[in-house]
């Protein structure tokens, strides 16, 4: 009973881990792990040196909206990350999370349109996992 | 006749050969429905374009994957745990995905229909688009179901021809078909749904404890108390020991002359429902229009009010009859207040008027729950009919002076007065509760 629909939910739901990042894994990931802004977040692409997306696009979360204009800060925020309990066999944390200083959290994640880069996106407050992303963060004193 | 409620995939827009079923799958999706006042939930600001559009981008797989894995719950749970974190990832849209701005849209269920709720953005937040409308419906569950299995169907043809080395949908729309299709399964994924449980994972000693449970009380009644519970606590044993307490008490009921009530119309709510059969209840016993005393609803249940005994402190109330003690139904109630006991009782004589003696519990709770909303239309007309309220409220006015003097002439709780009026449209929202 219910075996597929708990497996899925076990996938697709985001676990945040309690410990944050170590050095070692700080330093793992400055040396190894690549960001990529993608274009479909942008509402500018090329502020980020993007080639914007065909029409009609489709409907993303957007960091032009959450004032990071500039893949160096989006690239700074997903550094200081707290970091999920899921990783992949490369051991890459399959999402990074961090809140800016306005409150606005992010979530990086590992993979997607080019493998083995990190694209980012702001999280929408009525996204329940906002409010768990900013306890958390609280919780870390990050 | 319209469905209540549509998916609607009005064009595919990801490329077909993207061999990525988010891709594939991406369309301009709307949701709506309503026959005489239709909605659109869908309805957004393009903040690119500075346009508005009826539909949403978004990749149609996402939303088909979680109405599946979320069926039960948004089928059969009512929205009593709507804090609760569980709850929010099973009832509401928008944590379908981090990257998509799906919409706030909070679905729950009473057991007959499906409430639809969502408030409009004042900003787009951090998307391109945000969503215009304010939305507050209920639709027929039916409709629900009929919605999903066509959405899904839809998006799984979609799939077989794009991306058809992609099962998950399939495996998952296999799995719920199986569950719905077998009497038994489909039983306890209702139990668990109404408990705050997705089916699997309560344990086999909690599905077998709330089995004797409902074989007990009462396939609707003992559903319903499974109502009461909630992910954050789905301790069986605080509705036992609840069933304990009624079963000992020594105050009890007669409402075995309550006649059981033929449903009018499949449309009928809940609340309409139990509206209606109060009114048939006053003119059959010839109440009048206006207030009903102590003496008459104590002569109405063959007992005294107030009640005089041990108050009980659960989730869970009600009464508890099996036939013996010449039928009476035996009770508990949590307040030493007469208007809040009066109201009990009128509960539980609404709900005496649609369980059949086979249904041996009265439940009495906060669940949101068809049943619970009868109870307290029942209660709320037997008490202080709407006809009443309205005449006299035109007669004194809608000031606070005027709300509390309605309580005491009816002899109900002051907060019954003032969700009436709200409710019915003649006060504004924020005043149903007094100013301090």
């Amino acid at each position: 009973m219910g075996e597929r629909a708990l497996q899925h939910q076990r996938t697709t739901r985001r676990h945040i881990r309690r410990e944050p990042l170590s050095n070692e894994e700080r330093a793992f990931l400055r040396a190894n792990a690549v960001y990529e802004g993608s274009p479909l977040h942008k509402r500018n692409p090329g502020d980020f040196g993007l080639t914007p997306p065909a029409s009609p696009r489709p409907d993303k979360t957007l960091c032009d909206e959450a004032a990071i204009f500039a893949a160096e800060e989006a690239r700074r925020l997903f550094e200081r990350g707290l970091v999920s309990e899921q990783w992949t066999a490369e051991g890459f944390p399959k999402q990074l999370w961090s809140v800016d200083e306005d409150g606005q959290p992010y979530e990086a994640m590992h993979g997607g349109a080019k493998p083995d880069c990190y694209h980012g996106y702001p999280v929408r407050k009525a996204d329940p996992f906002f409010d768990e992303l900013t306890e958390a963060w609280g919780r870390h004193g990050a | 006749m319209e469905p209540e409620l549509r998916f609607d995939v009005l064009d595919w827009i990801g490329r077909a050969d993207a061999g990525d079923p988010a891709v594939s799958t991406l369309g301009a999706l709307t949701i709506e429905g309503g026959g005489v006042r239709p909605w659109v939930l869908t309805r957004v600001e393009d903040t690119l374009a500075a346009s508005v559009r009826p539909h949403i981008r978004v990749p149609a797989v996402q939303l088909a994957e979680w109405l599946l894995v979320h069926w039960w719950r948004l089928r059969w749970e009512s929205d009593s745990s709507r804090t609760e974190t569980s709850w929010v990832y099973a009832h509401r849209m928008s944590s379908i995905s981090r990257d998509v701005p799906w919409p706030a849209l909070e679905l729950s269920s009473d057991g007959e229909s499906v409430q639809l709720r969502m408030e409009p953005e004042p900003m787009a937040d951090v998307a391109g688009v945000r969503y215009l409308e304010r939305v507050a419906v209920e639709v027929p569950a039916r409709d629900f179901e009929r919605a999903v299995d066509r959405f899904v169907a839809v998006v799984e043809q979609r799939l077989a021809q794009c991306t058809p080395g992609y099962r998950t949908l399939s495996e998952l729309r296999e799995e719920l078909a199986e569950e719905q299709r077998r009497p038994s399964l489909a039983r306890e994924c209702r139990w668990q749904a109404r408990a705050g449980l997705a089916p699997g994972c309560a344990d086999e000693a909690w599905v077998e404890r709330a089995r004797g449970l409902v074989d007990d009380l009462g396939a609707v009644s003992g559903e319903d108390a499974l109502g009461t519970l909630s992910a954050g606590d789905h301790d069986l044993g605080k509705l036992e020991r609840a069933i304990e307490a009624m079963k000992r008490s020594t105050t009890s009921l007669d409402l075995t002359w309550a006649t059981l009530a033929e449903r009018t119309t499949a449309a009928e709510l809940p609340w309409e429902r139990g509206s209606r059969l109060a009114k048939q209840l006053r003119a059959r016993e010839k109440l009048g229009d206006g207030p009903l005393s102590n003496e008459r609803l104590s002569d109405l249940v063959s007992a005294f009010i107030p009640l005089r005994g041990e108050l009980v402190k659960s989730a869970l109330s009600g009464g508890y009859r099996n036939g013996v003690s010449g039928g009476r139904t035996r009770i508990v109630w949590g307040s030493t207040r007469v208007e809040s006991q009066r109201f009990h009782i009128g509960r539980l004589l609404g709900e005496a008027h649609v369980l059949g003696p086979e249904e041996h519990l009265l439940p009495v709770s906060d669940a949101g729950t068809a049943l619970q909303k009868l109870g307290r239309s029942f209660a709320q007309e037997l008490l202080c009919p709407w006809e009443a309220l309205d005449a006299y409220t035109d007669e004194h006015g809608l000031d606070d002076e005027a709300l509390s003097d309605a309580a005491a002439h009816f002899e109900v709780s002051e907060l019954l007065v003032r969700s009436t009026l709200v409710n019915r449209g003649k006060l504004d929202r924020w005043r149903i509760t007094p100013r301090q």
